[in-house]
């Protein structure tokens, strides 16, 4: 009795306490040929405390919290998924429990193998757009596609003020590197490194789901 | 002689409508509505939001007829009741509503209602439909009676009684039937249109219209009851015998200061029969195989609630019988720890639980209670079987031994929400955006906590934290011990060390420390000492300190305008379950309330609620 005391207690401060907040990162390695690597970070460690505690429950507001095991069931999901589409290989994952990092890795053919899998993964969540990356050697340039999706903006304006808390802080960061030298970048809130290798875009997710901001780019690359 | 001058005082305030409630009756509930206008009145509460919410609703419902609380016929300066009496198989839940007049009551019936009202002399009352509810008044009292018939539900269950029977005699006949049917098969003829089918669902028909007439005369004839029942609650016609000549109720009620009371008799009883006989059968019923009579017999719950000027008490007293006291009292006459309260700082406290159970006790009592439980007499083998594992059991375990590891006293104490530096994980990039992943750390607001339990085998610790610092499981800091096995996104570290003959486990190395040293600051008032030492049980929150403490955006939405309300008037919760004194198990709620600002207890819940209700 004492020790489930101990523990609502614990868990009713920590989630009142502490803000949510996560990072994705979006980071794709491009070869000449079209071939490359691409690797998906989610990092949740700035709001660990918080997670520590909320997975002990199985809800919260109504929303559902994924338990350890949920998330390995995920992560074996995907990868069975990703092994059966063509052109990927080399898959990788990583699962830090401890500090809520986990990504998912895996080498590409073709950029069209990668938005197959986005296909997969957008499919009967309402929207039809399912082209994410495109790369056109003979026109040299890679092309990160974006849109806004209203489901979205008013799935998020649905949710409650404290719901809506978890994007406070949280962001998206994309890091495309090429072996061509970068001429031009058409999104003005992305930076060209000094070497002319690679693109850097952070947009904190509140301005992505509002559409104030986006992650849409073109990558123009040197002939 | 205190108890029957109060009896003769209530049968005088002529009234009261206690005198209509039979000394027979297993509960009572009454709302002492003169205590609550004393600390409320009408006018009062009707200008409340809560109030105005309930005149709006009854103007609605009234099609404007009736528009306060006033109109409504209600005698508010009485006392309101409910009772439950069971008496050969049938429960009798009734209402008791005094009134200034009946005006206002007809004002809220329907038409349909009011056509089916029968007056005779100064009463009036319509049924429903099936007979077991009456609503019943006068001028003086307004009164509702449910009645459940437990002799009914058998009957209808008897069906599938009959039906099986008829089955059994079917499986007798069978050889015969078989030889039959399948001659009648080679001529073509449908078991289902054979004679023998045919005979047989006549059978049946008649008897379940036997049946059926059976139950309707019985349903008349229980309506009827349950009329003449309430005619003689009204009438009070057993003034004599009373619930006022039941000395465990006046007993309960004390001298009627409280505003609310709640008083259940004889659990034993109303277990047996509500629920109903059908259902005691088979391997579900309890009594086929425990002596539930030894649990519940004799057992009955007192409460009681009253508004004070700066507190909300609710009183709680729970009898048992003579047997079970004698079970029960070794298990919750724990010795508690003096040491406890020395690892205490009031300053920083956000709240406490303190358990002074015995484990000798606990560890003694538990064989004899399920000897006990179990002793049925019926030589079955699980009787048996309980009563030579208890003996079994009682001859294993050394109980004093035992207790000398856990002795059964123990203490947590939540205290002050302080900042905790948690590390995280970021990426720092260079120049070209290579990064790599650094760990960064953060500042949080999380409490400390401190377990503590009596342990006088120091031998035990000092080989369990041995192993733990051997296989790394410990790190050893002057005589505390840091768990380094705990997750790494746990909130906090956990400390564990011992001093004298007390085990500590908590969060805040500090504190541990200067526990180990004895440097450690204690404060603790003279109440929260008593409190912890005095009872098998108690339990401290620190409204005040929490609600201020949590940043304003913590809260709900919906509350945040409102955190100053709720900072400057939240104060203490104290629970306290007390030692058994006799057969007797006392507890108390302690709802502490600010006297600034609100009359008295039960004013301040009706601003909470105004205040919470929002515009």
């Amino acid at each position: 009795m004492l020790k489930r005391a101990l523990v609502y207690f614990t868990l009713f401060l920590c989630i009142s306490l502490s803000a949510g907040c996560f990072d994705i990162l979006e980071e794709i390695q491009l070869n000449k040929d079209g071939s490359g690597t691409i690797m998906v970070t989610l990092n949740m460690s700035k709001s660990k405390t918080k997670l520590a505690s909320l997975m002990l429950l199985d809800s919260v507001n109504g929303h559902k919290i994924p338990s350890e095991e949920d998330i390995n069931e995920f992560f074996k999901d995907a990868i069975y998924h990703l092994e059966k589409t063509p052109g990927i290989s080399n898959i990788k994952k990583t699962k830090d429990f401890s500090n809520y990092v986990f990504t998912l890795s895996c080498d590409f053919n073709s950029v069209e193998n990668v938005n197959i899998i986005f296909k997969d993964l957008i499919k009967n969540k309402g929207t039809n757009n399912y082209t994410n990356l495109s790369y056109n050697p003979s026109a040299h340039y890679f092309k990160r596609h974006f849109t806004q999706e209203e489901l979205i903006k008013k799935s998020f304006y649905k949710l409650k003020s404290e719901d809506r808390k978890v994007f406070d802080g949280a962001s998206y960061t994309c890091i495309y590197r090429f072996q061509d030298k970068v001429r031009a970048v058409s999104n003005t809130d992305a930076k060209i490194a000094p070497n002319k290798g690679a693109v850097f875009l952070k947009i904190d997710a509140l301005s992505l789901i509002l559409g104030e901001k986006n992650i849409q780019n073109k990558i123009e690359l040197t002939k | 002689m205190a108890v029957s001058a109060f009896c003769i005082t209530v049968s005088l305030t002529a009234q009261d409508l206690v005198s209509k409630i039979p000394s027979t009756a297993s509960a009572v509930v009454s709302i002492n509505g003169k205590n609550l206008l004393q600390l409320m009145s009408l006018d009062e509460f009707s200008n409340s939001k809560f109030g105005t919410l309930l005149e709006k609703e009854l103007a609605k419902d009234t099609n404007g007829k009736l528009e306060t609380l006033e109109d409504l016929g209600l005698d508010y300066d009485n006392s309101f009741y409910y009772f439950f009496e069971m008496k050969e198989g049938v429960l009798t839940n009734c209402f008791l509503v005094p009134l200034n007049s009946s005006k206002g009551f007809l004002s809220t019936l329907r038409k349909r209602n009011l056509d089916k009202t029968i007056t005779e002399g100064d009463i009036s009352y319509f049924q429903n439909y099936s007979g077991d509810t009456v609503t019943m008044w006068n001028e003086n009292v307004l009164m509702f009676v449910m009645a459940i018939d437990n002799k009914i539900e058998e009957d209808v269950y008897g069906y599938y009684d009959d039906y099986q029977t008829e089955t059994v005699i079917e499986e007798i006949v069978e050889p015969v039937e078989e030889v039959t049917e399948s001659s009648e098969e080679i001529q073509g003829v449908d078991y289902y249109n054979s004679d023998a089918y045919k005979k047989e669902q006549e059978q049946r028909k008649i008897k379940r219209q036997e049946r059926r007439e059976k139950r309707e005369a019985r349903s008349k004839e229980f309506s009827k009851e349950v009329l003449a029942n309430a005619k003689k609650i009204i009438s009070g016609t057993y003034a004599s015998k009373s619930i006022l000549t039941n000395t465990n109720y006046v007993k309960s009620i004390g001298k009627g200061k409280q505003e609310a009371s709640v008083w259940v008799n004889d659990f034993a009883t109303i277990y047996e029969q509500a629920i109903p006989s059908y259902m005691l059968g088979g391997d579900f019923n309890p009594y086929n195989y425990m002596n539930i009579d030894k649990l519940y017999k004799g057992v009955s719950v007192a409460a009681k609630l009253d508004f004070d000027k700066d507190q909300a008490v609710l009183k709680t007293e729970y009898m048992m019988s003579d047997e079970i006291a004698d079970l029960y009292r070794p298990m919750y006459n724990g010795k508690i720890n003096k040491n406890f309260t020395k690892y205490v700082n009031e300053d920083n406290l956000l709240g406490y639980m303190s358990l002074n159970l015995s484990t000798e006790g606990v560890l003694k009592a538990y064989p004899k209670l399920a000897t006990s439980l179990f002793d049925t007499n019926s030589g079955e083998t699980l009787n048996e079987s309980v009563a030579l594992g208890a003996k079994i059991f009682s001859m294993l375990i050394d109980e004093e031994e035992a207790a000398k590891i856990i002795r059964g006293d123990m203490f947590l104490a939540l205290t002050n929400l302080s900042e905790k530096e948690v590390t995280y994980t970021d990426y720092e990039y260079d120049a070209d955006f290579n990064y790599k992943e650094v760990e960064k750390t953060k500042t949080e607001t999380i409490p400390d906590f401190m377990y503590m339990f009596t342990s006088e085998e120091q031998e035990i610790f000092n080989r369990l934290v041995r192993i733990g610092l051997k296989e790394n499981k410990l790190e050893a800091m002057n005589g505390v011990y840091r768990l380094t096995d705990v997750p790494n996104s746990t909130p906090f570290n956990m400390y564990i060390t011992q001093k004298d003959n007390t085990v500590f486990f908590g969060s805040s190395l500090k504190d541990m420390t200067a526990i180990k040293s004895g440097t450690f600051v204690a404060k603790l008032s003279g109440e929260h000492k008593k409190n912890i030492t005095k009872n098998a049980s108690s339990i401290y929150v620190n409204g005040k300190k929490i609600v201020s403490e949590i940043p304003v955006e913590s809260f709900p939405r919906d509350l945040r305008d409102k955190v100053d309300f709720l900072t400057s008037n939240t104060e203490d919760i104290k629970v306290n379950f007390h030692k058994i004194k006799g057969n007797t198990m006392k507890g108390e709620l302690i709802w502490e309330t600010p006297s600034e600002g609100h009359k008295n207890s039960f004013v301040y819940f009706i601003d909470m609620i105004d205040v919470l209700m929002g515009k």
